[in-house]
């Protein structure tokens, strides 16, 4: 589906990513965990066709995109969401996911029609199923932060993405606001494949399919969930200053 | 920016019922003047697609403008003696192609440098006609107006070019209302609102701000082109920045926050100069006054509307 | 040998012209650097400065005296300005900072029109001044537009020894590269402002000062050196003024050389260069980016 090869970013000196390679896969969830600092973020950056990687190469259905615009991947059906809220304050959250939603489909001339039926249909049904189908008229700027969370998954999911990245979902967001949304992240691993990065780690644990951890822009281990557990590198690295 | 209800636009007809109805009231003078803010209104409303509509500060526009007046010029020479059937075309085609060649090179830019880059190729367009023989001159030159269908005499043209300029302003406004209601036009607001997460989403927003630009730049040429057979006069002036400024500033006074607003901007400030230009001989005085009170006071024009 | 001594002469005379074009830029690259405020009143100061000179001589017969009066005068109209007017719209969106500078461009024209007139002035060459020097063979070139020239490489020298060597010209180039960075360095970033902006003002109207006796002197002069010294910004690179000070030298020759051999291609020339640039760097020739 989507792989990466020997990611790297450099930024001046400073090395965010190195050498990075994972697959993405419909049906397995892919959560990345580290501490701040690993360049989990700059990795998500780097798949989504915000940054360029300095070395290595990425490719998307057999595609190699490595040189694409963040929008073309967009099109060739990688959806994001963003750590900080990222959306159009001023506009319906309705419209918010409509934007998402006709991004895929007319282009050219074919902008030119209203095409309401399409994107409201495909808008709707991504509010439906993160849970937001009620707030649909309100202003996204009003929204609470845990709805405006939720926005940012349905904009993502509005595209009919076959690859979701998704940074942070939860973040800022109290218990009970995220249970559900992690409940959500199951299902759309069922759909999809899913790259999640997520500092909650009793929600990592329990939602993840495949971990990997990185640590000062590295892949320090990969594995399953027990794996990962039971890795001594990673409880000495990370996990023993969580507990 | 919002796009003008139901009731803002029956305002807008009920003005405009006003303008047409000027024939069987208002002086040759006053429906002369009424053509001008027409005219101005055209031009403002063609920069809103970029200020209201994708969130681009342009100071190019009046190149275009300046281009639409010029193939008027160019093509209706009295050898030639096209009609507006051919001028009015060719003016959008002139205007939009520029704009189209010099968006595709001033949108590689952005913020301050997108507003130096524009402001220079506006300029280069003004070179283009002051400096060289193409356009006639430096000091402007009349033009022999392309015929109309209807036979201009001294007594009718004030009526027929002030009921023709509201037939073409109201076109451009209807077809504006429609553009602003298809994918293209949400996907434009969406650019203004958030071009990163637009781009994110998959939106090429590179190539609908080129095609805003271009979209913008042929709006300009038509009224530029009406400007033109208004007044038969056409001169590098019309080129210049400062007349780019001058829709700026219309816009504002009329708010960026609805599509709408610059007619309003338009019509306003042409009675202000006029009213300026009666009281007394500092123009710039009363310009420059109107645009500090209009900067440090007005925040949502006279349209109000959200949007800033 | 005469069309080889006119060649010479339009390239000093290019020179001469870029530097005077660096003076003006300079201050508009530091101010859209620091403030991220755009200025489209910065050619008007420049009138300003010459009109200042053209005032000076007139009335004490001396342009001399006209030059320290335009610095200092620059100086204080230009912290004026940025604490009565510019301070408030570093915020603003581009569309109001455009339109004030456009009202002020107004303002200044009609102020000008009301003390003065609007007719175009010559103003002197200083008679101390007013003779050729000789270069090679038979060519001879003007003394005051020599001093002209050293004067504007004496400012450009010392401009980049302050922003080199001193810690408010290393805080500037902080400001101009990143913004937050002025805060950590402990220096009010308010001063700064009020300084890069004065700084500025005067730079264009010193300009405005040198220029008056090398063209007349007359309304909407500022305007040609606006959009040539926006070329220049937008080829030198935002905030840059090593890149300003090249890209002006690189403009004034080509100007200067286009306007003498080829006058109908000159404006559009000059903007034809800054589209090429902008093709192929589009955040300027010398930046690092």
């Amino acid at each position: 589906m989507m792989r990466a090869e020997g990611l790297t970013r450099r930024f001046g000196g400073l090395l965010a990513v190195r050498d990075v390679s994972l697959d993405l896969r419909v049906g397995v969830l892919h959560a990345v965990i580290g501490p701040n600092g690993a360049g989990k973020s700059t990795l998500v950056n780097l798949l989504s066709g915000e940054l360029r990687p300095t070395e290595g190469s990425i490719h998307l259905n057999g595609a190699d995109v490595t040189d694409w615009p963040n929008w073309r991947r967009a099109r060739a059906g990688i959806g994001r969401t963003f750590q900080r809220t990222n959306v159009m304050p001023a506009m319906t959250v309705l419209e918010n996911t409509r934007l998402g939603a006709q991004a895929q489909g007319a282009s050219g001339l074919g902008l030119l029609s209203a095409g309401r039926t399409t994107t409201e249909a495909a808008a709707r049904a991504a509010l439906d199923r993160v849970g937001l189908s009620r707030a649909a008229a309100t202003v996204a700027g009003n929204l609470s932060h845990g709805e405006q969370r939720q926005l940012e998954i349905a904009m993502a999911l509005a595209g009919q993405p076959t690859v979701l990245l998704l940074d942070e979902p939860l973040a800022g967001m109290g218990a009970e606001e995220s249970a559900p949304i992690a409940a959500l992240l199951r299902v759309l691993a069922g759909d999809h494949a899913v790259l999640l990065i997520e500092h909650d780690m009793d929600v990592v644990f329990a939602v993840a399919d495949v971990l990997t951890v990185m640590v000062d822009g590295r892949v320090l281990e990969a594995g399953t969930p027990a794996e990962i557990r039971a890795s001594a590198a990673v409880r000495d690295a990370y996990l023993g200053h969580e507990a | 920016m919002t796009l003008t209800g139901a009731r803002g636009n029956l305002m807008l007809a009920l003005g405009a019922l006003a303008v047409a109805s000027m024939p069987l009231w208002a002086t040759p003078y006053h429906m002369q003047l009424a053509s001008t803010a027409l005219i101005a209104a055209m031009f403002a409303l063609s920069l809103q697609v970029l200020v209201g509509g994708v969130g681009l500060v342009s100071l190019a526009h009046a190149g275009f403008y300046g281009l639409g007046a010029y193939s008027v010029y160019l093509l209706g020479l009295p050898k030639l003696g096209l009609s507006v059937a051919v001028t009015l075309p060719a003016a959008i085609l002139l205007s939009g192609g520029a704009a189209l060649a010099i968006g595709a090179l001033a949108l590689r830019t952005k913020g301050f440098f997108f507003l130096m880059a524009t402001l220079a190729f506006g300029q280069m367009l003004f070179f283009l006609f002051h400096d060289t023989p193409l356009g006639g001159g430096a000091d402007g030159v009349f033009i022999q107006r392309p015929p109309i269908g209807i036979t201009l005499s001294r007594g009718n043209r004030p009526t027929v070019l002030l009921l023709v300029n509201l037939g073409t302003l109201t076109a451009m406004y209807a077809a504006l209302w429609w553009l602003m209601r298809t994918l293209f036009g949400r996907a434009l607001l969406g650019i203004k609102a958030n071009e990163h997460r637009m781009a994110a989403m998959g939106h090429d927003v590179q190539g609908l701000k080129l095609a805003a630009f271009t979209v913008a730049g042929a709006l300009a040429g038509v009224a530029g082109h009406m400007a033109a057979l208004t007044d038969a006069f056409v001169s590098p002036e019309l080129l210049g920045w400062h007349r780019s400024a001058e829709a700026l500033l219309m816009v504002l006074l009329g708010g960026i926050g609805a599509l709408h607003g610059p007619i309003l901007g338009a019509f306003a400030l042409t009675l202000v100069q006029e009213a300026g230009q009666m009281l007394t001989e500092r123009q710039r005085l009363v310009e420059g006054g109107v645009i500090l009170a209009a900067v440090l006071l007005l925040r949502h024009g006279l349209a109000g509307g959200r949007g800033r | 040998m005469t069309a080889l001594a006119g060649l010479l002469a339009q390239i000093l005379n290019g020179i001469q012209y870029g530097l005077l074009l660096f003076l003006i830029s300079s201050g508009l690259t530091l101010i859209f650097g620091v403030m991220g405020v755009i200025n489209l009143a910065h050619g008007s100061l420049f009138m300003i400065g010459a009109y200042l000179a053209y005032v000076i001589a007139s009335v004490t017969g001396s342009l001399w005296l006209a030059l320290p009066a335009a610095i200092l005068g620059g100086v204080l109209f230009g912290a004026l300005l940025e604490r009565g007017l510019f301070r408030r719209f570093r915020a603003r969106e581009h569309l109001d900072q455009v339109l004030l500078t456009f009202a002020l461009i107004l303002l200044f024209e009609e102020a000008r029109a009301a003390l003065l007139d609007n007719q175009f002035h010559s103003v002197p060459v200083p008679a101390i001044l007013d003779f050729s020097v000789p270069v090679i063979g038979g060519f001879a070139y003007s003394a005051y537009r020599l001093a002209v020239l050293v004067i504007c490489l004496g400012v450009a020298g010392l401009m980049v020894l302050f922003v080199e060597r001193t810690k408010i010209g290393s805080a500037i180039r902080a400001a101009a590269e990143k913004p937050e960075m002025v805060d950590l360095l402990g220096i009010d970033a308010g001063r700064i402002h009020t300084l890069v902006f004065a700084a500025g003002t005067a730079l264009a109207m010193l300009a405005g000062a040198l220029a008056a006796p090398l063209q007349s002197v007359y309304p909407g002069m500022g305007d040609g050196f606006l959009i040539l010294s926006f070329i220049v910004v937008v080829i030198g690179g935002l905030g840059s003024i090593a890149g300003a000070f090249w890209s002006a030298l690189l403009i004034g020759l080509i100007d200067t050389l286009g306007k003498a051999y080829v006058p109908q291609a000159a404006g559009i020339a000059v903007c034809a260069l800054m589209a090429v640039v902008l093709l192929w760097r589009p955040t300027g020739l010398f930046s690092r980016a």
